[in-house]
C-alpha cells in the first residue's frame, strides 16, 4: 500500500478510528494485524518473510539473554540468516548475471539468466531495523524481549516499513511498550507535516521526475540538458524521499509515536561528511555505529588514517550496495566514501581562516551541491556508458540554439517546482530569528501555507510514481 | 481470557480523558482542518464542456477503409497504414487507437464510431497486449481518463456503466466522489498546465520577457497581434521541442529484461474476469460490424540476446481460456509471442517498437496475416 | 558553565576537533537532550575519541565509543572512566 494512494486514506482512517478507542495492550495487537494488512495488500506473500525475519530474531533475543555463553554464535546466526534473506532477494539475480557476463568476457561457455527474483518492498529496511535488536542485545545496551507480539510490531510498524527511517530498538522498543498518547498540538503539527510530505511528494516530485525521465531517455544530449536532467533528478529523489519520511513521522505522530529524523536539509551541506549528516540520517548513523565504528576499530592498531580511511571505504561500499544490486550503486557509494576523503585529506591543508571562514560557506554548498548531483547522476542512471558520456560531455562544446532553450525551459520548470525546498531550508535557518516558534502569527502562516499546498496539490500534482526508496 | 485486551492504565484514561478536555485544542484543530479542505471545494472553475468526439467517425466515413485496427499505443507504435496502403494498393487501413486506451475505449469506439459511420471492413483487428481484453480500466480512473470516457460515451451506457461500476469498487467511487467534491482538479488543471510551460518559457525565450515586462509593467498596452504572435511562438517553440528534441527517434532503448509477461504470483482467472469484461460485447459487435473480425495479441519485447520470453504457468492458462473463448465465439486469435521476426534493438521500451520499425513490422505483420489481408 | 569535573577539558576537546570556541561548543551541549543527536559527523567522531584519549590517558573500547554520541553520555562515561 502506497501513502498517496486512496486505499492508505481509508485504511489510516479506519486505524486511527479504531486505534484511539483501545488500551495500549490492544493497540499493539491492532497495530501488529494492520501493519501486516499493510504489508501484505499488494503481495501477501511478502509476509512470510518479515515473519520468518522477525521469529529468527526474536528467538535469537532470548537466547542471548538465557545463554549468555552462546552469544556470539547466536549474533552471527542471526545476521548470516537476515543477510541470507536480503542476499538473496536482493543480490542473487545480480550475481548470477555478473558471473555470466565474466565468463563470456573470458571466452568461457556463458549462461543467460532467466531469475526473476521479485524484490520485497522495505527488505533492506526491516532487515537492518532487526538486525540492530540483536546487535543491541548482545552488546548488553538493550534487554531482551519476552513480549513477542511487541516485538513483531516494532519490525513491522507501518509508517515507517517500507522506506524508513530506520528505527533502532533501543529507542522504539520503549514506545510501544509504554502509554501513548495524543494532543491537538500533535494532531495539528502532524497534518501540517502530511500537507507538506503530499505537496513534496505529488506537487514537487512527480513533476520533476517527468523532466528528469524526459531528459535522461534522450540518445543524443549537450551537457546543459543532461545536468538539467542530472539537477532534476536531485531535486526528486529529495523530494520523494524526504516526503516519504514526513507522511511516516506525521502517521507515527498521530498514533502517538516519534519516529528518528531522517533529512536536515541536505542541499546546504558544505561537506560530504556533513552531507551525509543531513542525508538519509537513520541509515548513516546506522552504519557508523554497527559498521564504520567496529571496522575503525579493528584497524586502528594499523594507524588512525589507514584505520579511518579503509572503514569509510568500505562502508560507503556498504552504503552504496545496499541501495541497490548495480555496478552504478557500488560507484555511487564509493564515489561518496572517496569524497569524504578527499575532502578530510584537504582539510588538513586548508587554513583554518579560509575552512570556517563563513562568507566562504555559500562557494562550499555550491561545491557541494555539484558534487552531490554527480552522486545522483551515479544514483540513477545504471549504464555505464551514459554515465560516461554525461561525465565527458563538455560545457564548451557548441550547442545549437534550440538545445540551449531547451535547457533553459526544463531547468526554469525544475527550479520553479524546487523553489518550496530552498525556501522551506531558507526558513528553517532564519525564520525562527524572525517569527517566534509559539506565536499566533507562525501557525497563522502554517495553515494558509497548508492551504496553498492543498490547493497546488489539487491541480498541478503530477503523474503519480512511486517513492523511489520502495525499490530498497 | 483476553480482559488483559480490555485493561487501560490510568495514565491511558487520563491522556484520553486530557483530550476530551482541551476542547480548545480541538476546535482549533478542526478549523485549521476547515481552512485547509472547505475552499478548493468552493471553486467550482468553468467546466469545459464535454461532449461526444466524432473524429474518428468522420474520418471513417471519409475512408471507408478495408481494414480497422483497435488498440492502444503500443498498436500506434507497430502499424503503418500508409505502407498497408502500398502493399495492398487500392485498399485503406484507419487506426482507431489511442495512448493508455485499453478495452473500454475500445468498446466505445467500435460501438459509437465504427458502427454509427456505416463502414464495414473486412477485418476488424483487435490488437491487446495479455490480460487487457478483460481489464478494462488503466487510466480511466484518472482526471485524463474520465475525459477520455466522457469523449467517448454517448448518453445513456448502461452496459458500460454496469461493467465500470464493477471495476471501480470502493476506491474508483471514492476518486469520483473526489473529483466531484474538488472539480477545480478539472477545471483548474489547464491552467495550471499552462502556468508551468509558461514558466518555462520564461526562462527559455528572450523576447516573452521583454513581452512580459511590456505587459506587467509597460505604460503602452499590449497590442492583439503581440499577444497572438507570443501565444504562437510558445506553439511552434512547444512543437520543436516535441518533434526535435524529445522526438521518438532521439529515445534511448532501455536495457534490462523483455517486457512483462504476468507475475507469477498474480491470480489471472479468465472466466471469472470475462463475466466483469467488454470482450463479449467486443466480439458481438466486432462480428455485427466486420465481416471478419481478428484478435491479436501483441509480443512484448524479447530479451537482449533475442532468446524466447518465458511465461508464467498462470498467464499461460490465462492465454489458452482466452483462446478457447474465441475459438467458440468464431473469430480468430493471433498471438505474437513466438514471433521471432522482432528483435531487442526494434524496440523503445517493453512495449513499443521504434517508429523506424514501424514500417518493417507492418510488412511483416501482413506477411504472416497475407491470407487476411486477400 | 560547566555541570561536571571534566566538563573544561571535554570541551577543549571539542572545541579543537569541531573548530569553534569553547564558550560555542558548551552552549551547543547545553540545548542537547541526553540522547539526542550529536552536532559532529562521523569522521569528527573519531576524531573526538582520540581527542579524549589523549587529554585523559585512557583508552574506550568499541562498545563505549558507539554510545559517546552526545555531550551527556560522553559526560556520563568520563565520569566512570576518570577518577
Amino acid at each position: 500500500m502506497i501513502f498517496h494512494s486512496l486505499d492508505f486514506l481509508l485504511f489510516f482512517l479506519f486505524v486511527l478510528a479504531v486505534y484511539w478507542q483501545l488500551g495500549r495492550r490492544a493497540q499493539n495487537l491492532f497495530l501488529l494485524g494492520m501493519s501486516y494488512f499493510f504489508y501484505g495488500y499488494v503481495h501477501p506473500w511478502f509476509l512470510y518473510l518479515i515473519f520468518a525475519s522477525t521469529v529468527v530474531d526474536y528467538f535469537c533475543g532470548l537466547t542471548i539473554a538465557r545463554h549468555p555463553e552462546k552469544k556470539r554464535f547466536v549474533l552471527w546466526f542471526s545476521i548470516v540468516s537476515n543477510l541470507t534473506f536480503l542476499c538473496y532477494f536482493k543480490y542473487f539475480g545480480f550475481f548470477v548475471d555478473n558471473v555470466a557476463e565474466l565468463l563470456h568476457l573470458l571466452g568461457l561457455p556463458s549462461f543467460t539468466n532467466t531469475l526473476d527474483i521479485f524484490l520485497p518492498v522495505g527488505i533492506s529496511f526491516y532487515t537492518f531495523q532487526s538486525m540492530s535488536y540483536i546487535i543491541d542485545v548482545y552488546a548488553g545496551r538493550l534487554k531482551a524481549r519476552e513480549n513477542f507480539f511487541e516485538f513483531a510490531l516494532f519490525v513491522v510498524f507501518f509508517p515507517q516499513l517500507v522506506a524508513g527511517p530506520i528505527e533502532r530498538a533501543i529507542t522504539f522498543l520503549p514506545q510501544i511498550e509504554k502509554e501513548r498518547s495524543i494532543s491537538a498540538t500533535d494532531v495539528r503539527d502532524a497534518l501540517f507535516l502530511l500537507v507538506w510530505g503530499f505537496f513534496k511528494k505529488l506537487v514537487i516530485a512527480d513533476n520533476v521526475a517527468y523532466i528528469a525521465n524526459k531528459l535522461f531517455a534522450l540518445e543524443e544530449t549537450t551537457f546543459a540538458l543532461a545536468w538539467t536532467g542530472v539537477f532534476a533528478f536531485g531535486v526528486q529523489v529529495y523530494a520523494d524521499f524526504s516526503a516519504y519520511t514526513d507522511i511516516a513521522h506525521a502517521s507515527a505522530r498521530l498514533i502517538g509515536f516519534k519516529l528518528s529524523p531522517n533529512f536536515n536539509h541536505p542541499f546546504i551541506a558544505a561537506s560530504p561528511a556533513e552531507f551525509w549528516k543531513r542525508w538519509h540520517i537513520s541509515l548513516s548513523s546506522y552504519i557508523q555505529d554497527y559498521i564504520f565504528l567496529p571496522l575503525y576499530f579493528r584497524f586502528r592498531t594499523r594507524g588512525v588514517r589507514y584505520a579511518v580511511e579503509k572503514g569509510l571505504l568500505i562502508t560507503f561500499f556498504l552504503i552504496g550496495l545496499w541501495h541497490g544490486a548495480g555496478w552504478n550503486f557500488i560507484l555511487f557509494g564509493i564515489y561518496h566514501g572517496m569524497l569524504v576523503i578527499v575532502y578530510d585529506r584537504c582539510k588538513v591543508v586548508t587554513p583554518i581562516g579560509i575552512r570556517e571562514n563563513p562568507w566562504m560557506r555559500p562557494f562550499q554548498i555550491l561545491l557541494m551541491f555539484s558534487l552531490a548531483n554527480v552522486g545522483f547522476l551515479l544514483f540513477r542512471e545504471s549504464e555505464m556508458d551514459y554515465i560516461l558520456r554525461h561525465l565527458t560531455l563538455s560545457p564548451l562544446a557548441a550547442t545549437g540554439e534550440l538545445q540551449w532553450r531547451a535547457a533553459c525551459f526544463l531547468f526554469g520548470q525544475a527550479l520553479f517546482f524546487s523553489l518550496p525546498l530552498w525556501i522551506h531550508t531558507a526558513y528553517a535557518h532564519m525564520g525562527h530569528r524572525l517569527i517566534p516558534a509559539e506565536s499566533w502569527f507562525r501557525t497563522f502562516l502554517q495553515v494558509m501555507v497548508s492551504a496553498a499546498m492543498f490547493l497546488a496539490i489539487l491541480v498541478a500534482r503530477g503523474d503519480s510514481e512511486e517513492f523511489i526508496y520502495f525499490q530498497f | 481470557m483476553f480482559s488483559w485486551l480490555k485493561a487501560r492504565s490510568p495514565e491511558s484514561r487520563q491522556a484520553r480523558s486530557g483530550v476530551r478536555d482541551r476542547w480548545g485544542g480541538w476546535a482549533s484543530v478542526a478549523l485549521i482542518l476547515a481552512v485547509i479542505l472547505v475552499p478548493p471545494a468552493l471553486i467550482r472553475g468553468q467546466r469545459e464542456p464535454m461532449r461526444f468526439d466524432d473524429r474518428h467517425l468522420r474520418q471513417l466515413q471519409t475512408l471507408q477503409p478495408e481494414y480497422v485496427f483497435v488498440g492502444s499505443s503500443t498498436l500506434l507504435s507497430r502499424i503503418d497504414p500508409a505502407r498497408i496502403g502500398t502493399l495492398r494498393p487500392g485498399t485503406h487501413a484507419y487506426l482507431l487507437g489511442e495512448v493508455g486506451s485499453m478495452s473500454a475505449l475500445w468498446y466505445l469506439w467500435v460501438k459509437n464510431s465504427l458502427l454509427p459511420s456505416g463502414v464495414r471492413p473486412k477485418v476488424l483487428f483487435i490488437h491487446f497486449r495479455d490480460t487487457e481484453l478483460t481489464d478494462p480500466i488503466d487510466e480511466t480512473g484518472s482526471v485524463v481518463g474520465q475525459e477520455k470516457i466522457a469523449r467517448n460515451r454517448v448518453g445513456d451506457e448502461r452496459l458500460f456503466d454496469r461493467v465500470m461500476g464493477y471495476h471501480k469498487g470502493v476506491i474508483g467511487r471514492l476518486r469520483e466522489g473526489l473529483l466531484r467534491l474538488y472539480p477545480i482538479q478539472e477545471t483548474w488543471r489547464k491552467s495550471g498546465l499552462w502556468l508551468i510551460d509558461g514558466i518555462g518559457f520564461f526562462a527559455a525565450s528572450p523576447e516573452y520577457r521583454v513581452y512580459l515586462r511590456k505587459r506587467l509593467f509597460g505604460s503602452d498596452p499590449i497590442t492583439s497581434d503581440e499577444a497572438a504572435e507570443v501565444v504562437a511562438e510558445r506553439g511552434r517553440f512547444k512543437a520543436r521541442l516535441a518533434g526535435e528534441i524529445f522526438s521518438s527517434a532521439n529515445q534511448r532503448v532501455l536495457k534490462g529484461k523483455g517486457g512483462l509477461t504476468g507475475g507469477a504470483d498474480e491470480r489471472l482467472d479468465f472466466s471469472a474476469r470475462l463475466e466483469h469484461a467488454f470482450l463479449p460485447e467486443l466480439v458481438r459487435l466486432g462480428k455485427e460490424v466486420a465481416a471478419r473480425v481478428i484478435f491479436v495479441r501483441m509480443e512484448p519485447r524479447p530479451p537482449m540476446d533475442d532468446s524466447s520470453l518465458t511465461e508464467s504457468g498462470a498467464m499461460g492458462d490465462y492465454q489458452a481460456a482466452l483462446r478457447g473463448y474465441l475459438a467458440r465465439e468464431g473469430v480468430e486469435l493471433h498471438d505474437f509471442n513466438d514471433e521471432r521476426a522482432f528483435k531487442f534493438d526494434m524496440y523503445l521500451d517493453g512495449g513499443h517498437i521504434k517508429p523506424e520499425f514501424r514500417s518493417f513490422y507492418t510488412e511483416r505483420f501482413v506477411e504472416r496475416l497475407s491470407e487476411a489481408f486477400r | 558553565m560547566s555541570h561536571a569535573p571534566h566538563d573544561a577539558r571535554m570541551f577543549k576537546v571539542l572545541s579543537g576537533v569541531l573548530g569553534k570556541s569553547v564558550e560555542e561548543v558548551a552552549r551547543l551541549a547545553e540545548r542537547q537532550e541526553p540522547h539526542g543527536e550529536s552536532f559532529w559527523d562521523s569522521l569528527q567522531h573519531i576524531n573526538i575519541i582520540l581527542g579524549l584519549e589523549a587529554e585523559f590517558g585512557i583508552r574506550f573500547e568499541l562498545l563505549e565509543a558507539v554510545d559517546l554520541k552526545t555531550v551527556p553520555l560522553i559526560r556520563a562515561k568520563l565520569a566512570v572512566l576518570v577518577r
